[in-house]
């Protein structure tokens, strides 16, 4: 039975029990997160001690409210969180997000506890979020209903974390790489609603380009798989997955029938549903914020370089990651002699080396020319800071180049310093990412190329 | 409860997967042992099996190499005496022997994920590289190739330096068949079909342990 996410995540009034003013508490986070939605939709708090929150009226109990609430966030102490939550379900609000902790994760005590509240809510199709959570977040509606410490930007990616702390990092990170969000969601314990349940919502999202998942355990492994397997036939799923090295536990499996650890499985599980298993946060974030920005593409890129080391290096990444890299056309070696910007006796291969005294009108002609053939479906462009390296002009060349070919995506390689600066800035506020390692690069490139 | 399947029982749920199994005989006397023997292809191994003995090979309980009836008689003395000074109750087992390479195919079943289904070399490369993939059960014979193609020891299977290769097809079959077999058989925990040994189109379940749920208890 599939409940109805519209309310959770498209609310047009929210309630909060548990808001205050108290500085540097959890409530005064999700006040302030909530008041930024409040030209968007109707917002209520709801504090039975205290009058006022922010000059806020406040009510004494949600079923005080007298119109109809869409989002109930609740964040009061494990104990009271329970009378809370009768009270949701007798007001019929459409969805709940418990942020409080003290629930399966403490134990015993807190396993009682979340049974209780699970029994609460199980005649009812109101879907509960958490509990023990940061929340969610929809940037381009200005709805924070979270404790995060900043809005994220508006994009197209989908980030599903079981860990809340890792959401408020990467919600830093990416603003400052310029990239965006359509959803973040922290799903705490999933005493309801899982990881499952989003990627099947998010599946079918316009906004959602790409799904991002931190995986600490799922539950319903067979579900999952059913799920993934659809979604990731349309929209990329990239998963991190913490807890995979019990060695010690992993196979002893023929000989002493000590069985498989549950690191492979996972392996397994994923690769199977589609969803691909990368091994850092970094490599997740390198690979969504490409899936985000560039269309997908068929196996076959150039590599440009004025450097013949990074060049080896790439190509050698590329080897690895199965990566093609065509030879270039006679037709594209015909444009590169007709330019006139090389020495007759300099090479054209792919990879191309535009060598160390490369001007940004060289560059040029090279992105164009190999853009041009076929076979070539996107595009490295590497630079090292040679004495006339000009990176700002160069990346004038590269989004010039990418405008005119939208779907041969453009990575840039750059190792990021003072000279580079602003050029790589440039870069990246049209879209085009810059990794200062060629391995990340080509990853990233991998992230898109479809099978 | 749990409990382990006797070699005849395995053998029985195995046929009915189409998971091939070395030609064996189990009997008790050595009368019968030695019409049995008359009639295999030589040379064979004698084995005492018994739900009570693991590490049979560490503990002297395989004759290998079998050709001549007098060397059936010396074994099976020797393997009955054994049995009756350690009193382990259990039955003889021919096998024919074969030469390829040995493979090691298991089965258990995950809380989350349900049955799992282990692929790797035989011997050493389980135990000691880890060389091996995994799938969740069921799937298709495109999905055991690919678990087959995974385990970085795949080019031995296709006759590295002249040694033996091995049909993948016949592969894929097997991994499938025991994909099935988890789905059918919930009351099976956990599988273990090692060695495998494996020659061209031939490929036979050696050993095998299967542990189930005992349901009566």
């Amino acid at each position: 039975m599939t409940k109805n996410l519209k309310h959770l995540f498209d609310p047009h009034s929210v309630a909060f029990i548990g808001a205050t003013d108290r500085p540097r508490s959890v409530g005064l986070g999700i006040v302030n997160n909530l008041l930024i939605g409040s030209k968007q939709r109707k917002i209520y708090f709801v504090n039975p001690y205290q009058k006022k929150v922010k000059g806020i009226s406040t009510y004494s109990s949600v079923l005080d409210i007298s119109e109809k609430v869409d989002l109930v966030i609740i964040a009061v102490p494990g104990e009271s969180v329970l009378e809370a939550a009768r009270q949701c379900v007798q007001k019929k609000v459409g969805a709940v997000i418990i942020i409080s902790s003290g629930f399966a994760e403490i134990g015993k005590k807190g396993k009682e506890r979340q049974k209780k509240l699970l029994e609460i809510f199980q005649s009812t199709q109101i879907p509960l979020l958490g509990p023990n959570c940061l929340g969610i977040i929809r940037p381009k509606s200005h709805l924070n209903a979270s404790f995060a410490p900043a809005m994220p930007k508006v994009g197209e990616i989908a980030f599903i974390s079981q860990s809340g702390a890792i959401l408020n990092s990467v919600i830093d990170y990416s603003t400052k790489y310029n990239y965006g969000f359509s959803y973040l969601i922290s799903s705490g314990n999933e005493a309801d609603l899982s990881i499952t349940d989003f990627i099947r919502y998010l599946g079918d999202r316009e906004d959602v380009k790409v799904i991002a998942i931190y995986v600490e355990g799922i539950s319903q492994g067979r579900e999952f798989m059913d799920i993934a397997k659809k979604v990731s036939n349309h929209k990329p799923i990239i998963a991190l997955k913490a807890g995979q090295t019990e060695r010690g536990r992993q196979m002893a499996f023929l000989h002493t029938a000590s069985l498989a650890g549950s690191a492979q499985i996972y392996r397994a599980a994923f690769k199977q549903s589609g969803v691909k298993l990368v091994s850092t946060l970094e490599e997740m974030l390198d690979a969504v914020r490409v899936l985000a920005w560039k269309p997908r593409i068929a196996n076959g890129i150039g590599i440009v370089s004025n450097a013949g080391g990074m060049m080896v290096l790439a190509t050698d990444y590329s080897e690895r990651a199965g990566i093609k890299i065509p030879s270039l056309s006679l037709l594209t070696k015909r444009k590169l002699k007709k330019a006139k910007v090389f020495s007759p006796s300099v090479l054209f291969n792919n990879p191309f080396d535009v060598l160390g005294d490369a001007s940004p009108e060289r560059y040029k002609v090279v992105l164009e020319s190999l853009l041009s053939q076929k076979n070539i479906n996107g595009l490295i462009v590497m630079q090292t800071m040679q004495i006339n390296t000009e990176v700002y002009q160069n990346a004038k060349v590269i989004i010039e180049a990418q405008r005119k070919w939208p779907q041969k995506p453009i990575i840039s390689t750059c190792l990021p310093g003072e000279i580079s600066a602003s050029g790589l800035a440039l870069l990246q506020k049209n879209h085009i990412p810059n990794y200062p390692d060629p391995d990340r690069a080509i990853k990233a490139m991998k992230a898109l190329l479809i099978n | 409860m749990k409990k382990q399947l006797t070699f005849s029982e395995s053998q029985d749920l195995l046929c009915r997967y189409n998971i091939p199994v070395i030609p064996s005989r189990i009997f008790k006397t050595e009368k019968v042992g030695q019409s049995l023997f008359s009639k295999m292809e030589k040379p064979v191994v004698l084995k005492l099996v018994s739900p009570q003995i693991s590490h049979r090979t560490e503990r002297g309980l395989v004759c290998l190499n079998i050709e001549k009836k007098a060397e059936f008689q010396e074994a099976y003395r020797e393997l009955k005496q054994i049995a009756e000074k350690e009193k382990i109750a259990g039955d003889f087992l021919l096998q024919e022997m074969r030469t390829g390479i040995e493979l090691g195919i298991g089965a258990k079943r995950d809380i989350q994920f349900g049955p799992v289904i282990m692929f790797g070399l035989g011997g050493i490369f389980i135990e000691v590289m880890k060389d091996v993939s995994f799938r969740i059960a069921p799937f298709s014979r495109r999905e055991a190739l690919s678990m087959i193609k995974e385990i970085k020891g795949y080019p031995l299977l296709k006759g590295f330096r002249g040694g033996f290769s091995v049909k993948l097809e016949k592969l894929e079959k097997i991994l499938v068949g025991l994909s099935s077999l988890m789905i059918e058989n919930p009351a099976i925990q956990e599988m273990d079909l090692n060695p495998v040994i494996a020659q061209g189109t031939r490929v036979e379940a050696v050993d095998v342990k299967i542990i189930v749920n005992d349901e009566k208890s």
